[in-house]
C-alpha cells in the first residue's frame, strides 16, 4: 500500500467514520469534509507515520486540500523516500 | 525524561526510591521507575537548578507581588509596576532565545516557574496576564516573525515597555472560533482591516496585538491570518474597561478596525497560516497558563490546611471534623491528578511531541478542579471565605475564567471525544 493509499484510508476510516470514500483529487476542507481539529489529526498522522515534524507555517490549504496534494508537498520536502 | 528534585525522600527495602517531595513546595508523588528491561526510564525528579530557579520565583512572587492584591481586585486596577518589576526578574523572557531579550530556559524549568508564580503570587490576574503576553503574543512573533519582527518587537516586550496580546474572540466566534468576520483586504503596501474583537485580554493596554483576520473569505478558515497592530495605528481604537468576574487585576476590552491600515511587514507568517498559529499559541498558553493556576491550587490546599488547623469549634480544630478533613482530602487528590497531568504535557512539549488530546483532557481537569477545590475553601472557611478581604473567595471568581478561557471545558470535551474518533 502506498503513503498516498494509507492517507485516503486514515481520512476515509478514522477521520470520516468510513461514511466516505476519498479519492486524491477530493477537496478535504470544501464544505468542512475535513475540519481544523481533523486536519491537526491528518498532521498528527502524517508525523507519527513518516517520523518528521511538519512546520506550522507549512500548514496552510495550498499544501493540503486534497490527498495529491500533500503528497506532491511531502515528496518535495523528500520525506515519502523513509516511507 | 523531566527532571524533577524530589525534597523528602523514601526508600523501599531495595533502596529503590519510591516517593518524595512530602513538603509543599515539593512534588508529592515522586515516584522513581526503573524498567531496565526495555531501558524505559520514568523520572519524576526536578534537578536542582530546577528547584532552585522554583524557589527564587516563589520568594520573588511573595516579596513583590503579593502587596493590595484585595484593593487591586476591588478596584480592577492593573499595576504596571509590577508587571516592570516581572519583567526585571526575567519572567517575561524565559522563552525567548538571547539574541532578542530573554533567557530562554528549556520547557520543563519555564514551567516549573511558571507553578512557582502561580503558588507564590495570589494575584491570579497578573500570573494569567503574564502568561497570555508571553505565551500567545511573544512566542508567535519569535516562531513566525520575520528577524525585523522578532528584532523590533521582542526584547521591547521581555522589557517590560511593550505589553502584548492576542486577539481572535468576536462577537459572533465564541467556541466557534474560526468563523471570525474580520476581514483584511490587500492594499498597495499592506491590508486594511475591518471588524470587531471581543473579550481581549490586555486588550485596553496592549502596546501590539496579535491579531486574526480574513484575508480570502472564499478560503473560509483556511484564509485567516495573522497580523502584527500596534496600538496608533490609524483606524484602530479600544472600548475602556469591562467590569467582570475574576481575574479582575487584568484589563479586558473590544478591539476595534475601521479601514485600519496595516503594512505588509506587519503581516505574521503567510496568508492562511492563521490556524496553525493559533492553534500552536493556545496549546503552549493551555499548558502554562495552567502551570500557574496549580501553584494556586497548591496555595489555597496549604491556606486551607492552615486554617482547619487552627480554628477551633467544639473544642477541637475544625479539621478534627470528617466533613471539613474529606472536603481537603479531595483538594489534595484533584491538585495531585492534575499535577501529573500538567508535567504530562509540559514533557511532550518539552520532546517537541504533540499533546492535543492531553492538553484538552489537562485543560477540562485542572480548571474544573480549581472551581470545586475553590468551593470546597470556601465552605471550610465559612464566614472567613465569603469576605473578600481574606481573598478566599476571590480564588473561586479567578477560578471561573479558566473554565471559559482558552477553550470551554465543553470545548475540551468535545476535542477529547473527537480524538478519539467519536
Amino acid at each position: 500500500m502506498t503513503f498516498e493509499d494509507q492517507l485516503k484510508q486514515f481520512i476515509s476510516q478514522d477521520l470520516l467514520n468510513g461514511r466516505v470514500e476519498v479519492d486524491s483529487e477530493d477537496s478535504l476542507l470544501e464544505d468542512d469534509m475535513v475540519d481544523s481539529l481533523g486536519m491537526l489529526r491528518l498532521v498528527m498522522h502524517i508525523e507519527e507515520k513518516l517520523g518528521i515534524k511538519i512546520p506550522h507555517e507549512d500548514l496552510i490549504i495550498e499544501n493540503f486540500h486534497t490527498v495529491g496534494v500533500i503528497v506532491n508537498y511531502l515528496d518535495e520536502r523528500g520525506v515519502l523516500t523513509k516511507s | 525524561m523531566f527532571s524533577m528534585d524530589p525534597g523528602p525522600t523514601a526508600y523501599r527495602g531495595d533502596g529503590q526510591v519510591i516517593a518524595a517531595g512530602l513538603s509543599p513546595n515539593t512534588v508529592y508523588l515522586a515516584i522513581k521507575t526503573k524498567i531496565s528491561a526495555k531501558g524505559t526510564t520514568l523520572d519524576f525528579e526536578w534537578n536542582e537548578q530546577q528547584n532552585a530557579f522554583y524557589e527564587k520565583v516563589v520568594a520573588f512572587a511573595r516579596t513583590e507581588l503579593s502587596d493590595d492584591v484585595v484593593q487591586r481586585d476591588s478596584q480592577q486596577v492593573f499595576n504596571r509596576d509590577l508587571w516592570r518589576k516581572c519583567a526585571d526578574f526575567g519572567l517575561l523572557g524565559l522563552s525567548i532565545p538571547e539574541a532578542y531579550g530573554g533567557s530562554e530556559k528549556e520547557v520543563m524549568t519555564i514551567l516549573r516557574a511558571m507553578e512557582g508564580l502561580g503558588y507564590g503570587c495570589p494575584d491570579n490576574g497578573l500570573t494569567f496576564a503574564i502568561n497570555a503576553h508571553i505565551w500567545t503574543s511573544q512566542l508567535p512573533i519569535f516562531q513566525f516573525g520575520s528577524e525585523a519582527q522578532r528584532q523590533k518587537y521582542l526584547p521591547a516586550m521581555c522589557r517590560g515597555e511593550l505589553i502584548g496580546a492576542d486577539a481572535f474572540t468576536e462577537p459572533e466566534a465564541g467556541s466557534d472560533v474560526f468563523s471570525l468576520q474580520t476581514h483584511a483586504k490587500k492594499v498597495d503596501g499592506g491590508y486594511l482591516l475591518n471588524g470587531r474583537k471581543s473579550y481581549i485580554t490586555f486588550g485596553p493596554v496592549a502596546d501590539v496585538v496579535v491579531l486574526f483576520a480574513n484575508t480570502a473569505p472564499e478560503k473560509g478558515k483556511w484564509g485567516i491570518t495573522a497580523f502584527l497592530i500596534e496600538k496608533d495605528f490609524p483606524g484602530f481604537t479600544r472600548t475602556p474597561l469591562r467590569d467582570k468576574m475574576g481575574m479582575r487585576t487584568v484589563p479586558m476590552g473590544d478591539l476595534i478596525l475601521e479601514d485600519c491600515f496595516v503594512p505588509e511587514e506587519n503581516r505574521l507568517g503567510r496568508e492562511g497560516a492563521g490556524i496553525s498559529i493559533s492553534q500552536s499559541a493556545l496549546e503552549w498558553e493551555r499548558c502554562f497558563i495552567l502551570a500557574s493556576q496549580l501553584g494556586a491550587m497548591q496555595r489555597q490546599l496549604d491556606g486551607a490546611v492552615q486554617y482547619a488547623r487552627e480554628r477551633r469549634q467544639f473544642n477541637q480544630p475544625i479539621g478534627k471534623f470528617q466533613s471539613v478533613s474529606n472536603r481537603i482530602a479531595d483538594m489534595k487528590v484533584r491538585l495531585e491528578t492534575a499535577r501529573l497531568m500538567l508535567y504530562k504535557v509540559g514533557w511532550l512539549k518539552s520532546q517537541n511531541r504533540s499533546a492535543m488530546m492531553e492538553a484538552a483532557i489537562l485543560k477540562l481537569f485542572l480548571s474544573e478542579a480549581f472551581v470545586e477545590s475553590s468551593l470546597d475553601a470556601i465552605r471550610i472557611n465559612g464566614g472567613r471565605g465569603y469576605v473578600s478581604e481574606f481573598g478566599v473567595e476571590r480564588q473561586l471568581r479567578d477560578a471561573m475564567g479558566g473554565v471559559i478561557y482558552g477553550g470551554t471545558s465543553d470545548i475540551q470535551r468535545n476535542i477529547i471525544s473527537r480524538l478519539l474518533g467519536l
